[in-house]
Parts: C-alpha cells; sequence; structure tokens
C-alpha cells in the first residue's frame, strides 16, 4: 500500500549502479580491491548528489559473505540485510537527533566488542555536523585508533561545521554537484525501466530545475509523473515547476530595453495567468540578462545550445553594457527583497519598475561621468582630512603614485612630507618656508614666532634628513625672519579652518536638519560641528 | 475543508494515491491565507477515513473521522510552534521522529503535519531530516509552509511541493460573498488575493487603521505635524501598516509608469494617489520603498513603534516635496 518514491527505489545497490562521482567511485574501488582500507571516511557533498547511498554501498562490500569486494553481491544474507536496514553490525546513526555527548559516549561503549555477525561494525553517521562540540571529542580518541573490526563512515553537507581535528582522522571525499546530462541519462534510464512515456524537452526542464541534486531529480520526477497522469509531457512539466516558457520572459525583457513600462506591466499580468513562481521568474529574467551581457563581451562564450540564441544576440545589440549590468544588479537585489514584499508579484513588478525608473536617459550616461569626477574632485579635501594640507597632498600623489619619483627642493611643502622626518624636527620644517637654494646649500627662513624652535641639535637633524633624502651633502642655514610665502604649518591651519566652515556650512544646508528646525524648532549647537576625518 | 481554488491540488493528490503513487513526504508552499492547513488537514482525514465518500472526501462519521475532529487519532500528529512566533524546538521534531518510527495504530497511514515549517529552528530541521528522507512504511509527512525558501535546502530537496496560487479574483469574491463578507473587492485587494486573510481582514478591526495611515500620509504631505500622526499610527499593528504602506508607495510607482488604476491595491484612494503622483519623483519614492523593506524585514524586532513612524513620515514628506 505504501509507495516508495522513485530516490529510494533507485537509491543504488552497488557501485557500478552510481552516476557520476567516478573520482570517488575509483579511490573506494581500488581500496577495496587492495585491501588498503582506512577506518574512518568521510563524505561531503551538497543534498542528494549520493554520501549515504556510497556509505551504505561501502559498508555491504566491508560485509558482503564473498570476501570484502567492490562488487557486493547482493544475495547473502548480509548484504539483504544492509538493503532492508536491519543488518545488526552496520549501525547508522542519526546524528542531528543524537547530538547530546551522552549519546555518543553510549555508542561507543560498544565499538570494543567484536562484530555479531558480519565481518566489521560499521559506524554510518549521518547528518554529523550537527554533534555538539562535547560528542566530537568524545569520538577523537576511538576515531584514530578504532579497534581492527570498526570502520566509521561520516557523512554530511557541512564540513567546514566538522572541528578540524575530525576532518584530520577521516579520509574525505567530496562528492561534486551532478552534472545535468549525467542526470538527463539517469532520469531517461528510470523513466525507460519504469515505462513512463517522455518529451526530451521536459527530461531537460526536470535536470535544470534539480541544480546538481539527483534526488531533486527524482522528487520532481515523482511528481511530474503523478500531475501527468503517468506520462511526462514538456507543457505540463513547466506549469508543474512553475517555470514560464522563456518566451514570456523574453517580452519583458524586449519591454524592458525599449523602456515601455505598461507594456512590462501587461507582461506580468499575461504571466500572472500561468500562476507562476516569481522568485524563479526573475532568477530567469537574470539568466537571460546574463546570456545578453555574455554576448556583449565575449560573444564565442554564449550557449550555442540555447534556442533563443539569435535573440539574445538582437538584444545585446540593442541595449547599452551598462544598462544591462543594472539591469542585473537591481534584479539581484529584487529577489533578496521578494520575499519582504507583501506578495510575490508585487515585489516583481517594483523589481522590473525599479529597473526603468534608474535607467539613465539616452545619452546621459556619458553627460553623467564628468559630473561624478567633479563631485569626486569636491569631496577630495573631506577624504584627505587626515593628512596636513591638500596641496601638497595634490602633489604628493606623484610621489605616491610612483615611489621613485623624488620631490624637487623648489616645492619645499612637498619635500616636508616625503621627508623621513617626525617631532620636534618635522614642526621645526613646517614653520620654515624655502628662501634660496644653491647647489648644496640650502637657506631658510624660520617664522620668527616660532624662534624657541631654533638649536644646533634640530638643525643638524633636519640638514641630516634632507641629505638623506636628497642623496647629497647639504649645507642647511635657517635664519629667523617673517616669511613672505605660507609656510607648510600656515596652509594646514589654513585648511583646516576652511574644512571647518565647509563642514558648517554643509550642515546648515543639509536637508535633514532644516527639516529638523522647520519641524521641531531644533538648533545646531555652535562649535559642535566638525569635519568628518 | 477543500476550497474552490484548492481543487487541482486536491484532484491531482487524489489521482497520485489512485495511482498508488502517493510520496512520503509533501511541501504544501504558497503564500499566507490561502487555506492550506485545512486543506491539509482534510487531507490527512482523508487518508485515515475508514468509509470515504464518493468524491474522496472524509466521511465526517466513521470512528477515525470522530477522533481526528476531537483531535486525538494517535496515527495523527499535528506539529506546531508551543507558543506564537516562536521556533518548533528540536525536542518536538524528536518526539516526532520517535512516534512515527513506530507503526500505525490503526493499521493504516501514519500522517504527520508540520504546521509552519519554515519556523524549525536550525537544529529541529536537521533532526527531521533521516525520518523525511525513509520514514517507516505508511507514513506521510506534510510540511505546509507559507515562506518555503526559509527551509534548508536539504529539507527541501526530500519533499514534493505543492504550490497553492492565490485564486481567481472572481472565484475567490463569489467565496466571499457566499460567506457573507462586506466589501469583498476592496478586503480581497488589500490582502493581496488571499481570500482568507481577506475575510479575517473584514471581521478585525485593523482596518480602521489603514484610515489613519491614509490620512497620516495625506496629512504629512501637507505638511501637518509627524508627531502625533506617528503618536496614533503607533499603536496600531506594524505588520499590516507596513504591508499597506509598501502598497501606498508600490501604487504610485505605478501610476508613475502610466500603470492601470485596475490593479491598485488603494483603488478607493485613487484620486488622491493620482494628485500625490505628480509630486512626487521616482528615485525618492524607490528609496522610501527599502526604507519599508527594511523595517520588514526586522520587523520581529522591537523598536521604539513612535520614532519609526516618525522617521517614515519625516521621509515621506522630503520626497514628496522634493519631487
Amino acid at each position: 500500500m505504501s509507495y516508495q518514491v522513485l530516490a529510494r527505489k533507485w537509491r543504488p545497490a552497488n557501485f557500478t549502479e552510481m552516476v557520476g562521482q567516478d573520482h570517488v567511485l575509483r579511490a573506494l574501488i581500488n581500496a577495496l580491491d587492495e585491501e588498503r582500507l582506512h577506518h574512518a571516511y568521510l563524505f561531503t557533498g551538497i543534498r542528494g548528489v549520493g554520501k549515504t547511498t556510497v556509505a551504505r554501498i561501502f559498508a555491504k562490500s566491508l560485509n558482503c559473505e564473498t570476501g570484502v569486494t567492490s562488487t557486493p553481491c547482493g544475495e547473502c544474507a548480509a548484504c539483504k540485510a544492509i538493503a532492508e536496514g536491519r543488518f545488526i553490525d552496520l549501525i547508522e546513526v542519526d546524528a542531528a537527533s543524537r547530538t547530546k555527548v551522552e549519546d555518543t559516549r553510549e555508542l561507543l561503549d560498544n565499538v570494543q566488542y567484536a562484530p555479531t555477525h558480519g565481518r566489521f561494525k560499521v559506524y554510518l553517521i549521518d547528518e554529523v555536523h550537527m554533534l555538539s562540540g562535547h560528542s566530537f571529542n568524545a569520538l577523537l580518541k576511538t576515531l584514530e585508533e578504532p579497534p581492527p573490526h570498526v570502520k566509521f563512515l561520516l557523512a554530511t553537507t557541512d564540513p567546514q561545521k566538522l572541528p578540524v581535528t575530525i576532518l584530520s582522522r577521516c579520509l574525505q571525499f567530496n562528492l561534486k554537484r551532478m552534472p545535468m546530462p549525467l542526470i538527463e541519462g539517469h532520469l531517461q534510464h528510470i523513466l525507460q525501466a519504469e515505462q513512463v512515456a517522455f518529451e526530451d524537452q521536459a527530461i531537460r526542464l526536470l535536470a535544470h530545475g534539480a541544480d546538481g541534486s539527483m534526488r531533486d531529480a527524482l522528487s520532481l520526477l515523482d511528481q511530474a509523473i503523478a500531475y501527468g497522469g503517468g506520462k511526462l509531457d514538456t507543457d505540463e512539466v513547466q506549469a508543474m515547476l512553475g517555470s514560464v516558457s522563456r518566451d514570456r520572459i523574453l517580452a519583458i525583457l524586449n519591454a524592458l530595453i525599449t523602456n515601455d513600462a505598461a507594456a512590462a506591466m501587461n507582461e506580468v499580468a499575461r504571466l500572472a495567468e500561468m500562476t507562476p513562481d516569481y522568485q524563479n521568474a526573475l532568477a530567469d529574467l537574470l539568466a537571460l540578462l546574463h546570456q545578453v551581457a555574455l554576448a556583449q563581451q565575449v560573444p564565442d562564450a554564449v550557449d550555442d545550445h540555447l534556442v533563443e540564441r539569435e535573440t539574445i544576440q538582437q538584444i545585446a545589440s540593442q541595449v547599452s553594457a551598462e544598462d544591462v549590468q543594472l539591469f542585473y544588479q537591481i534584479g539581484l537585489l529584487g529577489r533578496k527583497d521578494l520575499p519582504l514584499a507583501p506578495d510575490a508579484r508585487t515585489g516583481f513588478e517594483m523589481a522590473l519598475l525599479r529597473m526603468l525608473a534608474f535607467k539613465p536617459a539616452p545619452g546621459q550616461v556619458s553627460e553623467r561621468l564628468p559630473v561624478q569626477q567633479t563631485a569626486h574632485a569636491a569631496s577630495a579635501p573631506l577624504v584627505n582630512a587626515g593628512e596636513q594640507n591638500p596641496e601638497p597632498a595634490t602633489e604628493q600623489a606623484t610621489p605616491a603614485t610612483a615611489p621613485v619619483a623624488k620631490v624637487a627642493v623648489s616645492d619645499w611643502h612637498g619635500l616636508v612630507e616625503a621627508m623621513n622626518i617626525r617631532g620636534m624636527v618635522k614642526q621645526l620644517a613646517v614653520n620654515c618656508v624655502l628662501h634660496q637654494r644653491d647647489g648644496g646649500e640650502i637657506q631658510l627662513i624660520l617664522n620668527e614666532e616660532f624662534s624657541q624652535l631654533l638649536n644646533p641639535g634640530l638643525q643638524s637633524k633636519l640638514a641630516d634628513a634632507l641629505g638623506e633624502y636628497l642623496g647629497d651633502k647639504i649645507k642647511l642655514q635657517i635664519s629667523l625672519g617673517k616669511p613672505e610665502t605660507e609656510s607648510p604649518a600656515q596652509t594646514a591651519a589654513r585648511n583646516v579652518a576652511e574644512r571647518q566652515q565647509q563642514a558648517e556650512q554643509s550642515i546648515e544646508q543639509d536637508p535633514v536638519v532644516q527639516a529638523m528646525k522647520e519641524n521641531f524648532g531644533a538648533e545646531v549647537v555652535p562649535n559642535s560641528v566638525r569635519p568628518i576625518d | 475543508m477543500i476550497y474552490p481554488w484548492q481543487q487541482n491540488q486536491w484532484q491531482q493528490i487524489h489521482q497520485q494515491i489512485a495511482q498508488g503513487r502517493l510520496p512520503h513526504a509533501l511541501l504544501f508552499k504558497g503564500a499566507e491565507g490561502l487555506g492550506k492547513l485545512d486543506f491539509a488537514h482534510e487531507l490527512t482525514a482523508s487518508l485515515l477515513c475508514k468509509q470515504l465518500t464518493p468524491s474522496g472526501q472524509s466521511c465526517g462519521t466513521c470512528e477515525a473521522c470522530k477522533l481526528i475532529a476531537a483531535g486525538t487519532h494517535p496515527d495523527f500528529l499535528w506539529l506546531e510552534p508551543e507558543e506564537d512566533n516562536k521556533p518548533i524546538k528540536v525536542d518536538q521534531v524528536r518526539e516526532l521522529c520517535a512516534s512515527l518510527s513506530m507503526t500505525s495504530q490503526f493499521g493504516g497511514y501514519k500522517v504527520a503535519v508540520i504546521a509552519l515549517a519554515d519556523n524549525m529552528n536550525i537544529n529541529a530541521a536537521n533532526s527531521l531530516l533521516k525520518t523525511l528522507e525513509e520514514p517507516t512504511e505508511n507514513t506521510v509527512l506534510i510540511l505546509v509552509s507559507s515562506r518555503p525558501h526559509r527551509l534548508p535546502i536539504t529539507i527541501r530537496s526530500r519533499c514534493q511541493n505543492v504550490l497553492f496560487q492565490q485564486p481567481e479574483s472572481g472565484v475567490a469574491e463569489q467565496w466571499m460573498t457566499e460567506n457573507n463578507t462586506a466589501d469583498a473587492e476592496l478586503m480581497l485587494s488589500l490582502s493581496h488575493g488571499s481570500p482568507l486573510l481577506a475575510c479575517k481582514l473584514a471581521a478585525s478591526e485593523v482596518v480602521a487603521h489603514r484610515k489613519s495611515l491614509i490620512e497620516a500620509l495625506l496629512g504629512v504631505a501637507n505638511n501637518q505635524a509627524v508627531t502625533e500622526h506617528a503618536a496614533k499610527l503607533s499603536k496600531a499593528p506594524g505588520e499590516y501598516l507596513l504591508s499597506w504602506l509598501y502598497d501606498w508607495i508600490s501604487d504610485l510607482l505605478k501610476l508613475h509608469q502610466g500603470g492601470a488604476v485596475s490593479r491598485l491595491v488603494h483603488s478607493d484612494y485613487q484620486n488622491e494617489l493620482q494628485q500625490m503622483v505628480a509630486g512626487s519623483n521616482q528615485q525618492g519614492l524607490f528609496g522610501l520603498l527599502d526604507e519599508v523593506i527594511q523595517l520588514r524585514r526586522v520587523q520581529s524586532i522591537p523598536l521604539n513603534t513612535q520614532m519609526l513612524w516618525e522617521d517614515l513620515l519625516i521621509s515621506w514628506n522630503r520626497q514628496i516635496k522634493q519631487g
């Protein structure tokens, strides 16, 4: 009376029935044939690629009455018992339900006893990532050196949750996603065996929907057979998957690139008649945009099998690369926000409208760039606020990008920043201006307000630093006076004042602040405004 | 009970039962208020009932049906969060798995329904995996979720999906009028086509708050002070208001792009909406929409609602003025 779903009915019973995962099977088969068996194996991989299956077949191979073999007979008492899930020496543990350390200890209590019936006692611990930290630690000693009659097989989708101490004690096999052709082949094989009529395109849709997992594929197949009343028909599979025919999505894309919101909404209305899954519909739209972007940048990379290849190439020639990227980004965000919209259709429509609303008007793209650049330049002083002053900073850009280039002596501001000096010596330097340079002799004028900085020790240190930087022996003379030009320190002070003013101004003009003043009679506390560093 | 808009799903599952292809794990997904749980209940009853009616529904008079109605049928397990808005705990799931591992009391099916399945926390979901993949004979597990994307993919991969969709408006309206619901059309539009939600909405007093929301939106657009409106709104249930605010903004955006008036959610405020479109700016409205989405995301966190609404209304005022 009870129906066994295809995924269970067609669970492979030996290694030859397995589809894909050759890299794992080969290693296991060779290990079995040469009897070089490790005592702990860990199988990882996404859902439905065969972790538990591999582990069960491996358990059979170990305990088959014909001897340790890579081709278990499937007929002996041990093989049958394992297939029916009643073999006494195969202990299959659902780690997610038995996470506590007491459970694990109870399990390990019996490790020391020899197997009752088979050759090995096999512990198959499924969903092992759910064990608690203590449980893992309780396992460590046994997992490292189990008695010779014990094998551990661990399986999980989430190996990054296992402690490294467990990982290092196991042979790890990573099972791969199933490629689409393999899934298609297997589905065809099963349908033939089950004597169900099918269309190739329907199989392809199912394989695509399975997203790399064989169990998903078989679950979908089950559903499709039931839905189609015992046969597989492309239209019905499409309806069942909630996947919309690509024509509808293409029509929406066409409406988008022609900037026709009304047409896009009409297309959504037509789409809605098919009761689609909007999350999928948006994903399909993104996939199409991806193909369009590919067709624009790397025309050879477009999938040859695509039915709509020509349409995509035509679209690619009509729409700018920026728009495609913009649509893609908005679509991506839209997918994230879709569950938060009151209903999926509204969310989908909003994503489409947003694409159109933020699409720059034709010709605006080229105008926009300079605008952005000036905006950037205007904000540059703010960004550089941490440094002393913007004027040398702009010139400093050269040494920053090309560190080899030296700053000339004539550019004293730049030179002061570029030299490796700190503390008092730097204070001395920033308060001087260059008076004259004559070969190895440099004359500076120190602002007389800072006369206390002038002492022979600092002067000679500055001379050394200059010499080191310029790679020359420098004779330095510093005289007191009133410099005519601005010293680096003055420039810095002036900049700070300017920035302060700028900040105050921007606060005054800020729409939020203005709204606060208007709505709540708020005031800006004087002197509380600081530029953002 | 089976609602008129669930006939397709009902027939599909019955076809599966007739073919002997009923899978052991089903995932009912679809928006809230479509009667998925009622469907699951009726399906369970029809699986356990001893004397099915010719149409395949449960008889309601046999021993099994009476036990189900009393909530004491031993082969019918119903799992839901112990408290509202709390996750389904791992112990509940373990208990369920333990009961399912035994043979049925009546010798027929054992059925477990997990309502609000996406409320299972990560541990609970993981401990269901093995049972969900290979339950014992004659077990059927039905997971019901209106947010299936929140279920772990390992769970989803083990289930066959049954998708429930919003009924066509005609069907829903007819059903609602048969059930004596006032304002069927508006209620339906406000609850995005979910008839049960619409009925609930019509019966509750929440709808009155929509008026204050719209008054606030119109008032603030005309530069009334935000604080009083916010105080009023902060007392109303936030989930409804945020959803209606989302709709209000999306209505505006649709009108902006020359959308048809017929698809508006707040269709009774058409004129107000249309007047507002001229004064608003699309990109600003999308910014506001993002704020609403963000708030819907953090809905379960107790925020100061007064401030939240002040903030929203100030942004609204700014958007409308900037246009």
